[in-house]
């Protein structure tokens, strides 16, 4: 689990190759956009053999089951079945969900990679300062403890839905961010050491 | 304008890589967000970005944001109507500049004038407790310079996309415009083509049917088909009355443009003011829409040349008669008359007879002539037909039957009228005077007791003498000397003393030959000319009463106009 080298496997997002580990902030203008990214992803991990684990948004878990075609190892979760506990986001249980899948279908063998993508719809309605501070202190968690797995993580944030409050922080928290067609990386986004003042967040992180 | 005095200020010693690397993290936020600003959405999108981005560069948050158009109108965006009541007239006292506005709540606000290359494009004012850091306020100052670029930037990109939906709509049209005279020129070419043709009407029907893949009718002004183009001709062709036909025709030449009738798309073939016929497309779905108009109206526009020529060449030939008659009866050279006559069809090498005729009633001379026309092609008689002094002029060649002639003109215009056939003529030389002897003939039967009917000169026999038109007083009054007793008795007693007086004359007074000819028994001619002797005190068998009896008799059958 703890293979961190790229794979020969292709893995790529709007063209673009991404590595074993990354994790991504996606910024997309409404579903449309996000389905031209997102299904040829999906597609091609199934196709190649990947796990893939979709936190789709509310209502939409059935919708892509049919577009992907029944193919591969796929999991598909909606915010109530994942990490929303009473309509309040559950970080811990987030963090346990992906990590335990990643154990189960990485760490048996079964699987060479996994791609995981979560739908951060789920989000708009409940953003304040607060949700935003959670947030930002998962994304920095999810990207340390994503980097040492052979999977990539995409976080997919609809611009017709956040604002620049949400949107700064999440490119600031992310070494990768897909924005207006294309993939920038930051190297100077915060990493785990650099946000200290979330003392919570490096507990979630697996051993 | 810089907050000089306002901002904090952070020494050197504050400076460590952490805070380096937050403050370059921070400046590629304003990056990212300035790339969204840039993604072609609209102006309220950019400004809510902006809006939204300042808390996580600063200590600040937005009080208010107003996008100012081209034309200098300002829209206060979401969120401005909460803001301090004052703020929007303070933002307006920096006319366009970024600076400080104090309020009396004591925050700390800043306006920054989202300037651009073509001017204002919007404010944003930011508030906070205390005044923000200078690198605060530099990460700021950049998001603001990114917005007013991205607003310049989104203004021209509408203006674009306004430009671009005008310059599409004129390029719609003129598509249209283009297709609609394609279409056009297909029906001009088709139909011009088809006019030149010498297709006719058929024609123009067929072609019309091509060209719209509706039946066509033409009909004549009566409402009879002249010509259908397409399926479904109805057999037999539905006819209105003359008096509903009228009233459309009435009614149609009222309007400038096709009209719809029920199932049909009408327009009228009207050169000038006279309507030779009516153009419909028969259309019972309501498919026709401004294409097949137009294939009508210039269909109609096609046939109203096409009538109108036929009409000319018919009229053409028609005074090319008429004047050849006149000729003819007046006397011209031979030679020429052949040539003339053979150029409209006409064999004047055969015998001709002059016929000249006249009818009571309230016809006007051109329905005469027609049903004269009518009437020798129903006879099988090859002739050339003109008016003349009032009456219509008959040049007929080969042998003519008068009854024939009179019966039919008789069925269509009525029994009032009267023929005056003229001698037989071998060449065009004789032709005036044989129109002198039906002018005469004509003249003898209308003054004669049975005015209508015809007469052939040569029937005439020595009346042709007696009566030379000027002394027609005295033939009556020499009749009336001879036969005025008679003729009285006859009146009286209703009885045929004249005639049997007159057949016993032509018989050269054999008792035999008369009563045969009478078919009444020599008994009863016995007492006839017994009673006749004695009324007339006259002897039969003396030669100058004789002759005069035998003359009168002839000249009172002429007057009776018996034949």
């Amino acid at each position: 689990m703890a293979e961190k080298d790229r794979t020969d496997r292709e893995v790529t997002l709007g063209g673009a190759a991404l590595a074993p580990g990354d994790h991504l902030c996606v910024f997309h203008r409404g579903r449309a956009e996000r389905d031209r990214l997102l299904i040829p992803f999906l597609t091609e991990g199934l196709r190649a053999g990947d796990a893939v684990l979709y936190l789709a948004a509310e209502g939409e878990r059935e919708n892509f089951r049919e577009r992907l075609g029944h193919v591969g190892d796929l999991v598909l979760t909606e915010p109530d079945s994942g990490h929303l506990r009473d309509g309040e986001f559950a970080p811990d249980a987030l963090f346990a969900m992906l990590d335990g899948w990643s154990r189960r279908k990485l760490g048996t063998g079964d699987h060479p990679f996994g791609r995981i993508v979560g739908d951060m719809s789920w989000a708009a309605p409940r953003l304040g300062s607060g949700l935003i501070d959670v947030l930002l202190a998962e994304e920095v968690a999810v990207t340390a403890w994503g980097q040492g797995l052979p999977q990539v993580i995409l976080c997919l944030y609809d611009l017709d839905l956040f604002g620049g409050d949400l949107i700064i922080p999440m490119i600031k928290s992310h070494p990768k961010s897909w924005m207006a067609g294309t993939l920038v990386e930051n190297p100077y986004y915060l990493s785990s050491t650099e946000n200290g003042h979330h003392p919570h967040f490096e507990r979630r992180i697996p051993s | 304008m810089t907050p000089e005095g306002d901002v904090v200020s952070r020494g050197q010693e504050a400076r460590t890589d952490s805070w380096w690397r937050a403050q370059l993290s921070n400046l590629y936020g304003v990056f990212a967000i300035s790339m969204m600003m840039f993604d072609g959405r609209e102006a309220a999108d950019i400004m809510r970005l902006a809006a939204t981005s300042v808390p996580s560069l600063s200590g600040c948050t937005t009080d208010a944001a107003y996008l100012v158009d081209e034309g200098g109108a300002v829209t206060p965006q979401d969120g401005a109507e909460e803001a301090h009541p004052d703020l929007a007239a303070e933002v307006a006292k920096l006319d366009g500049q970024s600076g400080r506005i104090e309020l009396a709540d004591g925050h700390w606000r800043w306006c920054y004038a989202l300037r651009g290359l073509r001017g204002l494009t919007g404010n944003l004012v930011v508030r906070a407790e205390q005044p923000p850091s200078s690198d605060e306020f530099f990460l700021l100052g950049s998001l603001c310079q990114q917005t007013a670029a991205a607003l310049t930037n989104s203004a021209s990109f509408m203006r674009e996309r306004r430009q671009a939906v005008v310059q599409r709509e004129l390029n719609d049209q003129l598509s249209a415009s283009v297709e609609r005279l394609k279409q056009q020129t297909l029906v001009h070419d088709v139909l011009s083509t088809i006019s030149a043709s010498g297709a006719g009407e058929s024609g123009i029907a067929h072609a019309l049917h091509q060209l719209t893949a509706l039946p066509v009718a033409i009909e004549d002004q009566f409402g009879n088909l002249r010509a259908w183009g397409g399926p479904g001709r109805p057999d037999p062709y539905p006819k209105v009355g003359v008096r509903r036909r009228e009233e459309l025709l009435r009614h149609l030449s009222t309007l400038p443009e096709a009209v719809r009738v029920k199932d049909r798309l009408i327009s009228l073939v009207r050169p000038r003011h006279e309507v030779l016929g009516v153009l419909a497309l028969i259309d019972p779905a309501r498919t026709a829409g401004a294409y097949e108009v137009f294939a009508l109206e210039y269909g109609s526009t096609v046939l109203a040349l096409e009538l109108s020529h036929q009409r000319s060449l018919a009229e053409a030939e028609l005074r090319l008669r008429r004047d050849l008659v006149d000729d003819l009866i007046t006397g011209t050279d031979d030679e020429s008359v052949y040539a003339r006559a053979e150029a409209i069809g006409h064999d004047l090498r055969r015998p001709h007879h002059v016929v000249v005729l006249r009818w009571a009633g309230d016809f006007a001379e051109d329905v005469v002539v027609e049903a004269t026309g009518r009437a020798v092609t129903t006879l099988g008689l090859a002739s050339l037909v003109s008016r003349h002094s009032g009456a219509v002029v008959l040049l007929v060649a080969g042998q003519l039957d008068g009854a024939a002639l009179y019966a039919s003109l008789s069925e269509k215009l009525g029994a009032e009228g009267a023929i005056g056939i003229g001698s037989r003529c071998d060449t065009p030389a004789r032709l005036p005077k044989s129109y002198a002897e039906a002018v005469r003939a004509l003249e003898i039967r209308r003054s004669s007791q049975i005015s209508s009917g015809f007469t052939r000169f040569e029937q005439l026999g020595i009346y042709r003498i007696l009566d030379t038109g000027q002394n027609h007083g005295d033939v009556v009054e020499f009749v009336h000397e001879w036969l005025g007793k008679l003729l009285d008795y006859d009146t009286r007693r209703n009885a045929e003393l004249v005639a049997t007086l007159a057949q016993y004359l032509e018989c050269g007074g054999s008792y035999d030959d008369t009563a045969a000819a009478l078919m009444i028994h020599r008994s009863t001619l016995r007492y006839r000319l017994g009673r006749i002797r004695e009324i007339t005190e006259l002897d039969l068998n003396d030669v100058n009463s004789r002759l005069n009896l035998h003359l009168a008799t002839r000249m009172w059958q002429v007057l009776r106009g018996s034949q």
